[in-house]
């Protein structure tokens, strides 16, 4: 089956676009929710060179199996701060992703009135019986982003 | 609303699966283009003087601000597994176009002509609103370029061929109705009559809508209320509206004014430059001939720069392209004021032909990537909105501006309009555009470029 289907996830987040893309983007930050439940980031595996044409890496690993790892290299293809972000990703060691074929990861960042921050993620091409189950990731991470975000402000974080 | 994550599959579609899920669009405009071509004539059969038509074409600019958001805020909170989030709306607009224009030829009074002007542009717009959102919703963001502008191609060709098939029953079908409309504008109200709801069809059963998550669709269960909740959604998108696209809305101003001025006056002016002739003249209906066959050229030029938009658009960036298109716009509408001999008047007329392509497409593909996406259908009622305003401004302003500034003549008005669609170009440049969104396909060919 040709992978075809883009997965797309928007939310919209009660904090300004500049406080979103950070956490999105600065290593430290993005290790700290980034990964459906069930799964973290190693906080050392991250590294990041915020720019157009810049690499970044991360290993997400299952809670409770260490030697479940998925790995993700990208190369930033856009980045402009704080509107967007466009990375051509080689993600192995998910049995539904062929790392052999790239992925696009988009994450838009558009401001909403009162200083909200609609956040739209663009990922794919997936092959069709496994996008489901990405969609769904996608739907509980950005959930954890939002707690995230609650957590870091209400420890005198970023404003 | 509680901010949920909305999360979609959106399957890439083929060219051909694009162009079908647009084809409704060509019956639709083929409506437009009956009603923009055709109803003022039928008023002149059933004896409106000419200084009446401005307000017996009320219908076209109330109904577009008052139908557009409300159908738009009242599609994004349906959804019904078996019709669908959007073409319930599509389809009862379609049926309404079908049944208003088989009625339009046997009307025998004015105020019959009127009442279905209403129903007719009523229907227009229900059907024309949802479509959009429509595009939107059903394309991943590498592909909404190639779906507005297949949009922008069938606008240009259901116009082109009302304007076709006026001039080609004209030759062919002789007599008249008994109110005295002649048979072959009953010709070609019959073909739009079954273009409007055929077309569509074909879209609605070739095209499967997305069905919403199960928590987007607990939202919109969750949702009460008729017309005023719906009042009220518009209310707070409008407060909400992110701030590009309200510099989309001083855009808007300009180039839809200027098209404004550009249809009520190219006949007069060509009247003027070509013919040497007035309104009052028996020759005016040589030029009012050969204005609509100039229309038509520039809806040609529409329907074939449509698709090489969507290329430049997804190199250049849809901001610069829509740029590019209304300069072109500007500098063919000066020159074409000042064009004496009515050959050479479909030369400068292409770029209006090419503008016009780019505004019925390429500010939709910079809007969508703006709002969320579970409210497509109010913000494209609300863009419909700063249409139908400028237009409304138009019509209150501009009588006053052709006496005073523009000293009465109509070729200083297109000449007007070209600089108020620079001025649009001008405007456009404020607008700070996502980067554009590269089509999965070069993704793919492009090579691997991770370590």
């Amino acid at each position: 089956m040709a992978a075809n289907v883009m997965v797309v996830a928007e939310r919209e987040y009660e904090y300004p676009r500049p406080e979103v893309f950070r956490a999105w983007t600065v290593p430290e930050e993005m290790a700290q929710w980034r990964g459906s439940p069930g799964w973290h980031v190693e906080p050392d595996t991250v590294t990041s060179d915020l720019r157009a044409g810049g690499r970044h890496h991360h290993v997400k690993v299952r809670d409770n199996d260490p030697t479940a790892r998925v790995t993700t290299d990208a190369v930033f293809t856009e980045y402009f701060e704080p509107d967007v972000f466009v990375a051509r990703q080689r993600i192995t060691g998910d049995p539904g992703i062929d790392p052999d074929v790239p992925l696009e990861l988009r994450v838009e960042f558009t401001k909403t009135g009162r200083d909200h921050t609609l956040v739209r993620v663009v990922q794919g091409p997936f092959e069709p019986e496994v996008a489901g189950y990405h969609s769904k990731g996608w739907e509980l991470e950005l959930d954890r982003l939002d707690g995230y975000l609650a957590r870091r402000r209400a420890h005198g974080g970023a404003r | 609303m509680p901010h949920i994550t909305i999360v979609r599959q959106k399957p890439l579609m083929t060219m051909r699966q694009i162009l079908l899920m647009n084809f409704g669009f060509f019956g639709i405009q083929y409506s437009f283009g009956m009603q923009q071509t055709a109803v003022n004539p039928i008023y002149n059969f059933l004896g409106a003087s000419p200084e009446e038509l401005p307000l017996l074409n009320l219908a076209g600019p109330i109904t577009g601000l008052v139908i557009q958001p409300i159908i738009g805020a009242l599609s994004d909170r349906t959804w019904s597994p078996r019709w669908g989030r959007r073409k319930p709306y599509f389809i009862v607009g379609a049926i309404g176009c079908s049944i208003c224009l088989f009625l339009f030829p046997f009307v025998a009074a004015l105020w019959m002509a009127v009442l279905l002007l209403w129903l007719l542009d009523a229907s227009n717009n229900t059907a024309m609103e949802p479509y959009r959102a429509f595009i939107a919703d059903r394309l991943p963001p590498s592909q909404l370029a190639k779906g507005f502008l297949a949009q922008s191609f069938f606008t240009g060709f259901g116009i082109t061929l009302a304007n076709v098939s006026l001039f080609g029953f004209q030759s062919l079908i002789s007599g008249a109705t008994s109110a005295g409309i002649p048979y072959w504008v009953v010709g070609s109200f019959m073909l739009g009559s079954v273009c409007s709801i055929t077309t569509v069809l074909v879209s609605v059963l070739t095209t499967p809508e997305l069905p919403p998550s199960d928590e987007e669709l607990a939202v919109i269960r969750a949702k009460r209320g008729g017309l005023g909740s719906a009042i009220r959604e518009i209310w707070d998108a409008i407060v909400e509206m992110p701030g590009e696209l309200r510099k989309l809305a001083l855009v808007y101003l300009f180039q839809w004014y200027a098209m404004f001025c550009y249809w009520q006056f190219v006949s007069l002016s060509i009247a003027e430059s070509v013919y040497g002739v007035t309104a009052a003249d028996p020759g005016y209906a040589d030029a009012v001939s050969w204005t609509g066959l100039v229309n038509g050229w520039y809806n040609i030029v529409t329907f074939c720069v449509a698709f090489p938009l969507v290329s430049l658009a997804r190199r250049r960036g849809a901001k610069w392209v829509h740029i590019l298109c209304l300069m072109c716009a500007a500098v063919g509408l000066i020159i074409f004021a000042n064009v004496t001999n009515p050959y050479l008047l479909f030369v400068p007329i292409i770029g209006l032909g090419i503008a016009w392509a780019s505004i019925m497409g390429v500010p939709y593909i910079m809007a969508v990537r703006m709002i969320p996406s579970t409210r497509y259908g109010v913000y494209m009622g609300i863009i419909n909105m700063m249409i139908v305003v400028p237009m409304l401004i138009q019509t209150v302003t501009f009588g006053r501006i052709f006496e005073s500034v523009l000293g009465g003549d109509p070729t200083n008005a297109i000449m007007f309009a070209g600089f108020l669609l620079a001025a649009a170009a001008v405007a456009m440049t404020w607008i700070k555009e996502p980067p554009f969104v590269r089509d999965v396909d070069d993704l793919l060919q492009a090579p691997a470029g991770a370590h």
